[in-house]
């Protein structure tokens, strides 16, 4: 925490590196095979009810998390002081439709009591954070289309905030959101789609993504249109897998807001010494430009 | 006053069962007042729980378009009049524009409301393509002129917490120079009372509304919705010093945690709330004996207030036989997404009033919880430090502590 945030220094970027990553893509009716096991051969396995109830992207959020345990070979890590948080995209539409349907053909008694659990913005951190066994802070952000960086800058104040060892943070949401029918029904080429991010603590060894936030100053409106709601996939393949020293790849994301992503190269000297090794620290000043490819 | 660090409450908005001004709510709370009653605005006669606090009518701030306003849904009507309303308090409204003022609310279930309320209302929302759909939080930024980020946040009924939490690291960080936090729910409609109801998680006490809600009371049977809201306007210790504002209180301290043990019932180990509560007053360098007032999450539910008892016994030790506990959702009913936002504000009341509101209905404490409540009417005392518990569905457990500055 700085005690100083009334000083005139201005505002702070937020740094952490990331320890894994994995985006899952499928279609709608893929996802009942994901419910009953959402992780590839070796993820824990959970009881067969344990997402009876889930939402679509409750599920496929859960089964990129997996994905990208199983991809970065983070299997026998402890989850345990790990935080959760989740951006769904309109959670529980198509099961909403019929919940409204089955209350006006049957009243008060027809409305499921695991419509509230489980279409909820917290659902999906909720079970996460159930699945994994976390005890640290879980909860849900956004719900529309700018929740993809409503919950960029939750999970960067919450780093700063609370010390934690690493936090997941899933984007989840059905593409198309196009028009459906009183079934619940829509475009039959609908797809459910997450992508999984673990944030943990900045480290030397330069062999993870390093991810910067800045949030600018001046009070000019920026509302312009969201960005792509994966835009941090977009970015992620940008930057590619082969670790490269000082690439970094950026992307505005309106309203004075900025997301980097670089393979770390001389990082002490870049952030004017400020300790690191803390669970996401603050640096001042503006860092993401210099020899960036900036994507607006 | 003389600190200068800090984030300070300068500014408040409400609009709760018991009143839609700071002062009616705190009129309310310290007379003993309940605001549950049969709900209004819909039938309930198939409902199995047929009571709730609710707000009948949100006012129309000032400056807004009577018409307008009164087409918005009622979950938007809310954020504006509480965020309108914190903001004028604080002395920033007419000044907004000069500085950078975050938003960041708590609003759990705004889609299921919304849509809700069109279906049954004949219109088609739900099913029409999503891709303008706006959320109340970029419409209401953009409504007010607000020009810092604005981020929706959901832990269920401890989303305040988190809120305040997120808003005190905004300004930290210098993302904002100010920035208007809390919570919002209008959730007392056909569906969710009926979803809730069927989870089997209300007060089926409907003929005796007033006394429904009695959390920690040995007959309580359920906990009684409500609807409502808090906003907050916090900004640093040294800008409110410098402009000489009216200043609620501190926010000193936040801890949060998961139970990850059920979705919905609070899990029977009580370590992770403990823990929640003891991150809580390490930020705010406050020892248990310093606690001056707990405002509690008891929710009347049998399970939830002798869980919860089990974690203050274990965090304060000793002093859990002199802290003064309340919990107001005795009064208010349990206004969901928005619980801890109204409780912060109750413990604001405390604060300001040097007044303890009281656990009304509770006419036999159970021996579960037995802690030291603040019984059926307020009473005096001086509070320098509040504690206000949030636990929610999907297993979270917070806990705020604000300071008298």
């Amino acid at each position: 925490m700085n005690p100083n945030h009334e000083s005139a220094a201005g505002p702070r970027a937020v740094v952490c590196d990331l320890a894994a990553h994995a985006a899952v893509r499928v279609p709608l009716d893929a996802v009942a095979g994901l419910r009953r096991q959402p992780g590839p051969p070796g993820s824990p396995v959970l009881p067969v009810t344990f997402l009876k109830h889930a939402d679509e992207q409750t599920v496929v959020g859960l089964s990129a998390i997996f994905q990208a345990i199983a991809n970065h070979g983070l299997r026998d890590v402890s989850f345990r002081d790990w935080g959760v948080l989740a951006a769904p995209r309109f959670l529980g539409r198509a099961a909403m439709i019929t919940a409204q349907q089955r209350f006006l053909a049957e009243g008060a008694w027809g409305v499921s009591p695991h419509v509230i659990p489980h279409r909820s913005l917290h659902s999906i951190s909720g079970t996460v954070s159930h699945a994994l066994k976390t005890n640290g802070p879980n909860f849900g952000v956004g719900g529309g289309h700018g929740g993809a960086v409503e919950v960029l800058l939750a999970a960067a104040a919450l780093l700063e905030r609370v010390r934690l060892p690493g936090l997941w943070v899933v984007w989840a949401a059905q593409e198309p959101d196009g028009a459906m029918d009183l079934a619940g029904h829509g475009d039959p080429a609908t797809a459910c789609r997450a992508l999984a991010v673990a944030l943990v603590p900045v480290t030397l060894d330069g062999n993870r993504p390093r991810l910067q936030l800045e949030v600018g100053g001046g009070t000019e409106r920026g509302d312009g249109p969201f960005p792509d709601y994966f835009y941090l996939e977009t970015l992620l393949n940008r930057l590619g897998t082969a670790p490269e020293p000082g690439r970094k790849v950026v992307q505005d994301l309106g309203a004075g807001i900025r997301v980097g992503l670089e393979w770390p190269a001389r990082f002490v000297a870049r952030t004017n010494g400020v300790a690191i090794g803390t669970p996401g620290f603050a640096a001042q000043g503006s860092y993401l430009t210099a020899g960036a490819e900036i994507e607006r | 006053m003389t600190q200068n660090h800090g984030t300070w409450i300068t500014g408040v908005g409400t609009a709760t069962p018991l009143g839609n001004t700071y002062t009616a709510f705190a009129d309310g709370l310290l007379a003993g007042r309940s605001g549950v009653e049969r709900v209004t605005g819909f039938d309930v006669g198939e409902h199995p729980s047929q009571i709730a606090g609710q707000v009948h009518q949100v006012p129309c701030p000032l400056g807004e378009d009577p018409a307008a306003f009164a087409r918005l849904h009622r979950l938007e009507q809310l954020i504006r009049w509480c965020c309108i309303g914190a903001l004028s308090d604080a002395g920033w409204w007419e000044r907004r524009h000069e500085v950078r003022v975050g938003l960041v609310l708590g609003v759990g279930a705004e889609w299921l409301e919304v849509w809700e309320a069109d279906t049954l209302a004949g219109g088609r929302a739900i099913l029409e393509p999503l891709d303008k759909a706006e959320a109340l939080v970029s419409r209401t930024r953009r409504h007010l002129g607000l020009t810092g980020p604005a981020v929706s946040v959901s832990a269920a009924c401890a989303s305040g917490n988190y809120a305040l939490a997120q808003a005190k690291q905004w300004l930290e960080l210098g993302w904002v120079d100010l920035c208007v936090a809390g919570a919002c729910d209008m959730a007392v409609t056909p569906m969710s009372l009926a979803g809730f109801g069927n989870l089997r998680a209300l007060s089926r006490r409907n003929s005796d509304p007033q006394i429904a809600s009695r959390p920690f009371d040995r007959q309580r049977d359920g906990f009684v919705m409500g609807e409502g809201g808090a906003a907050f306007v916090l900004e640093p210790a040294a800008t409110a010093r410098r402009r000489g504002a009216k200043v609620y209180a501190e926010v000193a301290g936040f801890g949060a945690s998961s139970d990850a043990h059920n979705m919905v019932i609070p899990s029977p180990d009580p370590q992770p709330a403990i823990a929640a509560v003891r991150q809580a007053l390490a930020d705010a360098k406050v020892n248990p004996d310093e606690v001056d007032y707990i405002n509690a999450h008891a929710t009347s539910t049998p399970v939830g207030d002798a869980a919860e008892t089990r974690v203050l016994t274990t965090v304060l030790g000793n002093a859990v036989s002199r802290t003064p506990i309340s919990s107001t959702k005795s009064m208010t009913g349990h206004l969901l997404t928005a619980a801890a936002a109204v409780e912060a504000l109750a413990c604001v009341v405390a604060m300001e009033r040097a007044a303890l509101p009281p656990t009304i209905n509770l006419f036999e404490p159970d021996p579960e919880c037995d802690l030291c409540h603040v019984a059926n009417e307020a009473r005096p005392g001086r509070v320098k430090v509040a504690v206000s518990d949030s636990f929610g569905f999907g297993g979270s457990n917070t806990c705020l502590v604000l300071k008298a500055v």
